[in-house]
């Protein structure tokens, strides 16, 4: 018995395999998306553990100005910690010969003999370090390719005003800095910032740190892990009297921060998006099979009448929705495999690793498979209970004749006449089809909520940008300094070739303290009525420093729970480290890091200093002569820790964006043109099926195939115009949240999206039904319309 | 209702073939038809099922080509005309009349009359039309609200607002109870001795060769002989 059914199933199949196939690319899409972004994100997640467990990678991370070793041994006695390790750590200038630029690193002690310490690294070329020579240097893998810096070269480097020649004896990689920057950089520049790990002794004996240290990382045990931020407080409340500069747990150094929210991005996106998908196949197939059920009425009756159970029946219209569902499925796999290598190896670029392999997951793609099917088996369940529903004598009599009737807007007399009479069929096909024409709306709002969204990606992480150098930050280089200069250092810097205008900053570390919250974080205090540092209020607009008090980001003063008008007890980390109170004044948006400004003069005075400056800020002649002139004289600065170049920021981080967000905007945009042509070929083909006799008599009466082309063009672009249209602001809504999600206390993203976007949804939307149209006519053009013309409706 | 004597032809079909390909097999369904439409005349073209009447009607009216042959309209040969000019051929000169009155369902009856008026080259008012066939009143009813004799009335008021030369109606009352049948067909008799619109009609109920000026008899694909009425015989007096 059940061979008939399946003689029949080959029919129903081969004769709507289009219908099957549109809804097939839109689950293998929906499957695709999930598997891609899940696999890349195990794949990270699997690097990163393997990684972290074999160079036994720190629970957390102290920098100080200097404590003294026996004190750090003495550490060991508080509960919780299970192992700690000093360091000495810099960040210096470089001297490499050829480059007119000032190149920073960040200089690291590690061990004169090769030993299994925390945050160990792992060599790449070369050797570790040798026995006899002080000098000895081994670089960073990615900084030492960008530089083309081979074992055996000397690297020139100002190390405590001294200028040393490191010889190189190898690369290596580290698990501390999977994912490196410069310090107030989101982006990694491989070529201008660099690590270099140097021998304790050699750190001892240039730095003056003979029994001291400057950073210290620690394990905790395992049953602390939880409450880690207890045991890192205590450990700083210990170190107060060495001035604890930030004391951050594993999770919160940037490098973990970055790859954390990578994967934590992959893994949201990767169950939000594919709902989009999945959603509007599921609802096509709900459409086709209640179609089906009604265009086999006749079928069904026989069938039941011949004595084929309903159960038989059930699994019979299950298995025709089953064929998309799997179809989509292990299409959405193979989609998902490949897409999710591909995004893996994006990673490899920004992600240093030993080895991040794009692995095969049975287990997530046996889930994916399921998830369509499951999809696919909700989609049949209306036209199943149509087919249950059905008696066989009813079923077998021919089907009531379509419903006729006027519509609400027909009230409207004189427009109604106006619009003709190709309108007026559309629009009441709209009404008498209502489930279809909402799917076919919602389909399109679907689908453009996601064009909106990928747009939005781009022009937010665009604004992020514009508004980080082009708003906030206007100066071209800062200089910082490993300690606080006074204030005849601002004139040196104006003195220098080239300069236009330099601005004084003082930097102070602090911990933040309201009741029972405490943050370790920063004020910077910036000239009032300044004009290179310049932030921004919660909407965008610039605002400067008040006299007295703070201006603190919104999500710092969120995680403090603070209010406008509240005083916070701010420890510096210099000085003598005594707690004051100071005001919060007004909230302000900060886009990277949780940014506290004060005045200036106000914040020296305050904390009882006189005009210290920790950083200068400037603005210098673009002439190349006069440029290299600047580099050449801050080379020589004493006391210069690192030059940041913003400009060389600014064009890094839009490079990245070009290559990851617009990648991630243009396949969104593909899928979303997935789902476009999906759903009106399947609306269309459904059409087409229910009207083949309505468009043969056209034709006979003597219209034109492209004017019979042409209500299917005005259905679908009435459709998708309005579904894009609710899809734009559903966009914008989803982009606000995406964002604030993305989001962490490293970096924030505004909700941008660019006015011409939403005009740009509409023409893609425009160009996605045109596109779709050309197919439309292919099957009107191949319609056998002499025969169609005697069909039974 | 004019004489077939006149032999103004308006249509002339020579030696026509029509062969249908499906699959590994191949259907001759037309094997040679000559035949001649006079200009006002009132055809019957009647045939058993299967012998070919509605392809052979689907070619006259210009929705289908031969296979081999030639036809003329007006003398122009439409064989060789473009699928464009074929179009509007068919816009200006053909009005179909179905057997399932294929009238669109989500347009009123007026509509649906309006569906041919707005393309027509000097098309009736839609009213005009509908009074015509006595449907005026059911202007604004959809034909699901109509009974399958007024269906069929209003799917000729659609085919003769446009003045078409000739009205082609495949079995127009196959589907339709006695009462109605004697309506659509005392109302096609009307039209042709009205308008003078020529009318081929095609039937399997022999009975009705009476009502028209000649009756094709079509037998596996090819005309077996044609029957000249001299006088038809209004509807009401036919004994059907």
């Amino acid at each position: 018995m059940m061979s008939v059914l399946n003689q029949k199933l080959k029919q129903d199949i081969r004769q709507k395999w289009s219908m099957l196939l549109a809804v097939s690319a839109i689950i293998a899409v929906g499957i695709g998306c999930f598997i891609a972004m899940m696999s890349a994100a195990w794949n990270l997640e699997q690097a990163k553990n393997t990684y972290y467990a074999s160079t036994r990678l720190a629970d957390f991370r102290l920098d100080l100005k200097k404590v003294p070793i026996q004190e750090v041994k003495r550490l060991t006695s508080i509960s919780g910690l299970s192992e700690i390790r000093e360091r000495i750590l810099f960040n210096v200038v470089l001297d490499i010969p050829k480059t007119e630029k000032v190149i920073s690193a960040m200089l690291i002690s590690m061990p004169d003999k090769a030993a299994p310490v925390l945050n160990n690294i792992t060599i790449r070329s070369g050797t570790y370090f040798t026995p006899g020579r002080a000098a000895e240097v081994i670089v960073g893998e990615k900084f030492a390719k960008a530089r083309n810096i081979k074992p055996g070269d000397i690297i020139p480097a100002i190390l405590n005003n001294q200028r040393k020649e490191l010889v190189v004896v190898g690369t290596a990689i580290s698990s501390e800095f999977v994912y490196l920057t410069s310090p107030g950089s989101l982006i990694d520049e491989p070529g201008n910032y660099g690590l270099l790990y140097i021998k304790r002794s050699f750190a001892e004996d240039t730095f003056g740190f003979h029994g001291a240290c400057n950073n210290i990382i620690g394990l905790l045990s395992p049953e602390v892990e939880h409450h880690a931020e207890k045991v890192i407080n205590q450990l700083s409340q210990r170190l107060k009297p060495y001035g604890v500069f930030t004391s951050l747990s594993r999770s919160e150094l940037f490098s973990s921060l970055a790859l954390d929210n990578e994967m934590n991005s992959l893994k949201k996106m990767a169950v939000t998006l594919p709902v989009f998908f999945l959603l509007v196949a599921m609802l096509i197939l709900n459409v086709l099979m209640v179609r089906l059920a009604e265009q086999q009425r006749t079928v069904i009756g026989t069938l039941k009448a011949l004595g084929y159970s309903n159960k038989i029946l059930i699994i019979h219209f299950m298995k025709f929705a089953l064929s998309a569902g799997m179809a989509g499925g292990v299409l959405g796999i193979i989609l998902g495999y490949w897409l999710g290598v591909s995004i893996t190896n994006m990673y490899v670029i920004y992600f240093t690793f030993p080895a991040l392999i794009s692995d095969i997951y049975p287990g997530l793609f046996s889930f994916g498979l399921l998830i369509s099917i499951l999809f696919s088996v909700i989609g049949t369940l209306k036209g199943i209970h149509q087919v249950l529903q059905l008696s066989p004598a009813e079923s077998m009599r021919q089907a009531p004749p379509a419903k006729g009737g006027a519509i609400l807007l027909e009230q409207f007399h004189g427009l109604w006449k106006r619009i003709g009479i190709q309108w007026q069929m559309i629009l009441r096909g709209f009404f008498r089809n209502r489930g279809k024409t909402a799917v076919s709306v919602l389909s399109a709002t679907m689908g453009s909520a996601i064009v909106v969204l990928a747009f939005g990606f781009v022009s937010s992480i665009g604004e992020m940008v514009d508004l980080q150098f082009n708003q906030v930050l206007k100066s071209d280089y800062h200089l910082t300094f490993h300690n606080e200069m006074d204030f005849s250092a601002l004139d040196e810097i104006r003195r220098l070739p080239g300069v236009f205008k330099a601005e004084p900053v003082f930097n102070v570390s602090a911990l933040f303290r309201m009741k029972n919250h405490q943050k370790h974080g920063g004020i910077s205090g910036i000239i009032r009525n300044g004009k290179l540092t310049q932030p921004i209020d919660e909407q965008g607009n610039s605002i400067q420093v008040p006299e007295s008090g703070l201006l603190m980001s919104r999500r710092l003063m969120e995680k403090l729970d603070i209010s406008i008008g509240d005083s916070i007890e701010v420890t510096p980390a210099i000085g003598e480290r005594k707690p004051v109170k100071l005001p919060v004044i007004q909230a302000i948006s900060s886009l990277m890091g949780l940014m506290v400004y004060a005045d200036y003069t106000w914040l020296n005075r305050i904390l009882g200093h006189e005009k210290l400056i920790s950083e200068i800020r400037v603005i210098t002649s673009h002439n190349e002569k006069q440029k290299q002139a600047f580099m050449k004289q801050v080379r020589k600065m004493p006391g210069l820790a690192s030059l940041t170049d913003l400009a060389e920021q600014k064009k890094a981080m839009n490079r990245q964006m070009d290559n990851t967000m617009r990648y991630m905007a243009v396949i969104m945009i593909i899928f979303a043109a997935v789902i476009f042509f999906g759903a009106i070929l399947n609306g269309t083909l459904i059409s087409l099926s229910e009207r083949r006799r309505e468009t043969a008599t056209f034709r006979s009466m003597g219209y034109f195939e492209h004017e019979v082309a042409g209500r299917f063009l005005r259905e679908n672009m009435t459709t998708n115009l309005i579904g894009t249209l609710i899809g734009l602001p559903l966009g914008h809504w989803l982009l606000v949240i995406s964002m604030q999600e993305f989001s962490t206390d490293a970096y924030s993203f505004p909700a941008k999206l660019a006015p011409m976007s939403l005009l740009y949804t509409l023409i893609l939307t425009i160009i996605f039904v045109l596109l779709s149209q050309l197919v439309v006519r292919r099957i009107l053009m191949n319609e056998n319309w002499v025969k169609a013309m005697s069909l039974k409706e | 209702m004019k004489s077939s004597k006149n032999k103004e032809i308006l249509i002339n079909l020579d030696t026509i073939y029509r062969t249908f390909h499906t699959d590994e097999v191949e259907v001759n369904v037309l094997q040679g038809i000559d035949l001649q439409i006079y200009n006002g005349e009132f055809l019957i073209i009647f045939g058993e099922s299967g012998s070919g009447k509605t392809t052979l009607m689907n070619i006259i009216g210009g929705i289908d080509q031969p296979t081999r042959g030639s036809i003329s309209f007006e003398g122009k040969d439409i064989v060789t005309l473009s699928d464009h000019e074929l179009t509007l051929h068919r816009r200006d000169n053909i009005g179909f009349v179905f057997q399932l009155y294929n009238l669109i369902p989500t347009l009123t009856a007026y509509e649906n009359v309006e569906t041919t008026t707005e393309i027509a080259f000097d098309p009736m008012d839609p009213i005009e039309a509908l009074q015509l066939v006595g449907m005026e009143k059911r202007a604004n009813y959809f034909p699901s609200q109509l009974s399958g004799g007024q269906q069929q009335l209003v799917a000729m008021a659609r085919a003769i607002a446009k003045r078409p030369k000739i009205m082609l109606c495949d079995e127009p009352t196959g589907a339709l109870d006695h009462d109605n049948s004697l309506k659509i067909l005392e109302l096609l008799q009307k039209i042709n001795n009205a308008t003078g619109t020529t009318i081929v009609m095609i039937t399997h109920a022999g009975t009705l060769a009476a009502m028209a000026n000649r009756t094709a008899y079509i037998v596996d694909g090819v005309i077996d002989h044609i029957v000249t009425n001299d006088k038809p015989t209004p509807v009401r007096k036919l004994n059907w």
